[in-house]
């Protein structure tokens, strides 16, 4: 049966890079028993898949894996035994059984909701020069230039396709840039990339460390044929007894993320 | 959410900031508000190497189930942030709160090795703790090593308050509560609390000893200060193993540790008394753990950790009396729960190798042995009485069982050593070869590797050869040369590896390891010249070493190359190990003579360890 797990990463634990947190969920599952699939031989570890590595450094409230297990259990108490082995900074916040041949969170993913705060918000631009910024580079350009650099050296891109939906707000923590960028195998694109962007149009330098900023990342999606669709609502909660709580965490209720699927 | 002692910006800038973040699985979290005493307890080199450390553990543990005590940990920053930290006086933080260390009441740091005594500087300045004892007013805290080195700290002995002598889970809480009594009733003074501390058994506070010299630079005596303080300060040991204190809750780092395992330490001690081995005199007597005490400490440490590998520790696996049984348990718990087991130090014998084909791949997997010397006459002279027999019938086993890989572990450099000793070596990596090419051809498993590796020998304080010579490092080259040499005449030579390891870090061990407190400004001197992290090759500057040496009048033969007389004063000899003099000079004698001393387990040879009353000596003869 195959698993699909939502977990969110914040605080002290950006600093924990994605290798050592799939350590961290491998040692997790064998303390709270749960009856995870195991692979064969000498080394044996637990099935695991992870959609896609976070950066060190980047918080989430999106990151998914995929698991499989050999006896099923409700999510509720799968969750609840699972946030039982958790540190702070780290928590599970949906399990759902995935339909049998759903493909796997990795293969999945065609893009990522993200939003990039200051570090400092005393030297933010405005809401409204982030917003002017953004309408004159990327909204209503038709193309957006840029050169993204690859491990064999720099490649020309045009960023316009690959960028889904993106606006400035005014937060919680100062005012921010929210953006839907690709995130596919094929055509990931990082959020400071479009971020040097909208820098240029403000002739700002984000190599300034006053521009230093923080990464969030708060979803994931999967591509399909009525628009994007977050990672989390390709399973389901397993049984009745479901935590109402969940759907409040799930992607689908969030005003950005329902916009991007409305379009 | 909890906050930080270095700042995003900073902890971005430097390799693995999980390094620097605690909030580890299992890692204990207490008010410091409601606590009499705050312990940072410190292995000074980076985290992965220190959080590996099982006595660390064993004494956090045993710390902070005292609820008025709270022990943090603290590892020496590596050097990218190092040099941050220094150049914005930022200060040495603890892990779990993330607290500055200048603000506890103890800095306690494990010696486990000289190469870390820059370290040791560096955590000390990082904390804004003046570098030596005698500066440190009544607001530093109070810097106290444990460990291995300290039964010669002579040679770091001006950075450090006092010294734990021995297992620490003894007397430590007894340095504690007069802290804490001298604290509530306001008695407290820091030279008061030292001067009285001194008397509790286990700890040498070096400041309440002088150190007077001859003419010829070695020590002329060792006098205590005051008629209270003890002319020796005899070493702790634990009595009862099976009601020690033990992790059963071990700390789970983010970051992958060297021991990314569960540590079993079934045993403490050794029998076999090989001359050269520091562990086998510094731990004795052989104290094992009963069966029930490791099943039940095995079971609580796979749960609480979720760790896919359990590793036994000991100086001699073998030797524990009920492993097949121990072995049983462990095979069948965890083949259920697929953990792998890990088993250093195994003797290769039938038993052992039916048991690895159980919990490894054999094919994959290498074989190791450690014979030490490469000739018999050698190996009679340090005691290591492993017959050529046992290590040819071992293989021959091995090689049946599948495995085609061998290691094979000596000393070169060793007292009493001739060039034929040397040349023993690669002839006995042959031999080995010889044997795997007796098994008809169509059942060998692949092509057969014997790789030989040898590591220059340092003479240890508590050990038979204390007094003996070492030699230039051109001289180890010269011998590693003999052994690379008879190796390319050997008929199976393309089977045979050959590594050994750089001279220069030996003699420097060697100048450390028996060194006494004239050494410490050298310590000093390089440490003010950017050294530290010795123990890494990318690191460590032979260069500085040797300007330090020359600038501060240390002279290297005199402490490295230079028989001792066994009549000298030795800088160590203000502790009492246990293990006597006598003892150590009568097994010199047999060294020279090449004569072997049966170990414990066979007949008491009366070191002197029979005082402790425990473990496989309460019988034990006067030394």
């Amino acid at each position: 049966m195959k698993i699909r797990i939502r977990f969110e990463k914040w605080g002290v634990m950006q600093y924990v890079g994605h290798l050592d947190m799939m350590r961290f969920f491998q040692k997790a599952f064998r303390r709270s028993h749960l009856p995870i699939k195991y692979t064969e031989g000498f080394n044996p570890h637990p099935v695991m898949s992870f959609a896609q590595p976070l950066g060190l450094g980047v918080t989430s409230s999106g990151e998914y894996m995929d698991i499989e297990i050999t006896e099923p259990v409700t999510s509720a108490e799968a969750l609840q035994r699972l946030n039982a082995e958790m540190v702070d900074g780290v928590r599970a916040a949906s399990w759902k059984e995935l339909p049998d041949k759903t493909p796997n969170a990795m293969a999945s993913v065609a893009a990522a909701d993200y939003v990039l705060t200051w570090a400092d918000p005393e030297n933010a631009p405005s809401e409204e020069t982030l917003s002017e910024a953004i309408r004159k580079a990327i909204t209503e350009a038709d193309a957006i230039c840029v050169t993204k650099e690859t491990k064999k050296g720099t490649r020309d891109l045009d960023l316009k396709p690959l960028i889904y939906a993106i606006s400035a707000q005014q937060t919680e923590e100062g005012p921010a840039v929210s953006m839907c960028i690709s995130a596919s195998s094929a055509d990931a694109v990082k959020p400071q990339l479009v971020m040097q962007v909208i820098f240029d149009a403000m002739g700002l330098d984000p190599q300034d460390p006053k521009m230093r900023m923080h990464i969030h990342r708060a979803d994931l999606y999967a591509g399909g044929e009525n628009g994007l669709k977050s990672l989390d609502s390709m399973g389901k909660d397993v049984d009745e007894c479901k935590d109402p709580a969940d759907d409040e965490n799930t992607a689908d209720s969030r005003d950005f993320a329902g916009k991007v699927v409305d379009e | 959410m909890r906050k930080l002692a270095l700042p995003e910006d900073i902890l971005m800038s430097v390799d693995k900031p999980a390094r620097y973040i605690g909030n580890e699985w299992n890692s204990v979290i207490k008010d410091p508000s409601t606590v009499d005493v705050r312990f940072a307890m410190c292995f000074p080199d980076v985290y992965e190497i220190g959080m590996s450390h099982l006595g660390i553990q064993i004494l956090y543990e045993m710390y902070n189930q005292r609820p008025d005590i709270y022990c943090e940990r603290v590892y020496s920053p590596w050097p990218d942030l190092s040099k941050i930290m220094k150049e914005q006086q930022i200060p040495l933080f603890t892990m779990e709160t993330q607290s500055p260390v200048r603000d506890m009441d103890f800095l306690g740091i494990t010696l486990q090795y000289e190469m870390c005594y820059t370290n040791v500087l560096q955590v000390i300045d990082l904390s804004q703790i003046p570098l030596s004892a005698a500066d440190r007013t009544e607001e530093d805290p109070i810097v106290v090593a444990g460990g291995p080195c300290t039964y010669n700290a002579e040679p770091v002995a001006e950075f450090f308050d006092m010294f734990f002598i021995g297992e620490g889970e003894v007397t430590n809480l007894d340095v504690m509560d007069l802290y804490i009594s001298m604290k509530k009733d306001g008695s407290y003074t820091r030279e008061g609390f030292l001067r009285r501390a001194a008397t509790i058994p286990g700890t040498y506070v070096p400041s309440m000893y002088d150190v007077s010299y001859n003419e010829d630079g070695t020590v002329a005596a060792i006098e205590p200060k005051y008629p209270e303080i003890p002319r020796q300060v005899q070493r702790q040991v634990l009595k009862d193993l099976d009601h020690g204190y033990y992790p059963r809750k071990p700390i789970v780092p983010f970051i992958k540790a060297t021991q990314d395992r569960v540590v079993l330490e079934i045993m403490r001690g050794c029998i076999r008394g090989c001359r050269f081995c520091q562990a086998g005199d510094v731990y004795r007597p052989d104290r094992q753990k009963s069966l029930e005490t490791l099943i039940s400490l095995a079971d609580d440490m796979l749960s609480s950790t979720g760790h896919e590998e359990i590793s036994l520790s000991s100086l001699s696996s073998s030797d524990y009396t009920k492993l097949p049984e121990l072995l049983d348990y462990l095979i069948d718990r965890c083949e259920k729960d697929r953990i792998n087991i890990s088993l250093p130090s195994l003797r290769i014998d039938a038993f052992s190798l039916d048991v690895m084909s159980k919990v490894q791949d054999v094919r994959k997997s290498s074989l190791t042995f450690a014979p030490e010397a490469g000739s018999q006459r050698m190996r009679n002279v340090i005691n290591k009485g492993l017959p050529k027999e046992d290590i040819l019938h071992g293989a021959a086993e091995a090689f049946e069982g599948g495995w085609q890989k061998v290691k094979l572990y000596f000393m070169l450099g060793l007292p009493l050593e001739t060039e034929e000793d040397m040349r023993e070596i690669p002839r006995l990596a042959n031999e080995i070869c010889d044997v795997y090419f007796e098994i008809p051809k169509e059942q060998r498993n692949g092509k057969c590797q014997v790789n030989i590796s040898t590591s220059f020998f340092v003479p240890k304080p508590f050990t038979p050869f204390q007094w003996a010579p070492m030699m230039p490092p051109e001289e180890y080259t010269e011998k590693a040369k003999i052994v690379k040499d008879e190796m390319h005449k050997q008929s199976h030579s393309k089977c045979l590896h050959y590594q050994w390891h750089h001279p220069d870090v030996t003699v420097l061990e060697g100048v450390l390891a028996r060194g006494d407190r004239r050494v410490a400004k050298a310590i000093r001197h390089v440490y003010e010249h950017g050294g530290i992290f010795d123990a890494w090759t990318e690191f460590f500057s032979m260069e500085r070493w040797m300007n330090a040496f020359e600038e501060c009048g240390i002279s290297v033969p005199f402490y490295a190359y230079r028989e001792r007389s066994v009549d000298e004063v030795l800088p160590w000899d203000v502790i009492d190990m246990g293990i006597t003099k006598n003892f150590l000079k009568r097994e010199w004698e047999r060294a020279k003579a090449g004569v072997v001393t049966p170990n414990c387990a066979q007949g008491c040879a009366g070191c002197g360890c029979g005082v402790f009353e425990a473990g496989i000596c309460p019988t034990a003869k006067k030394s």
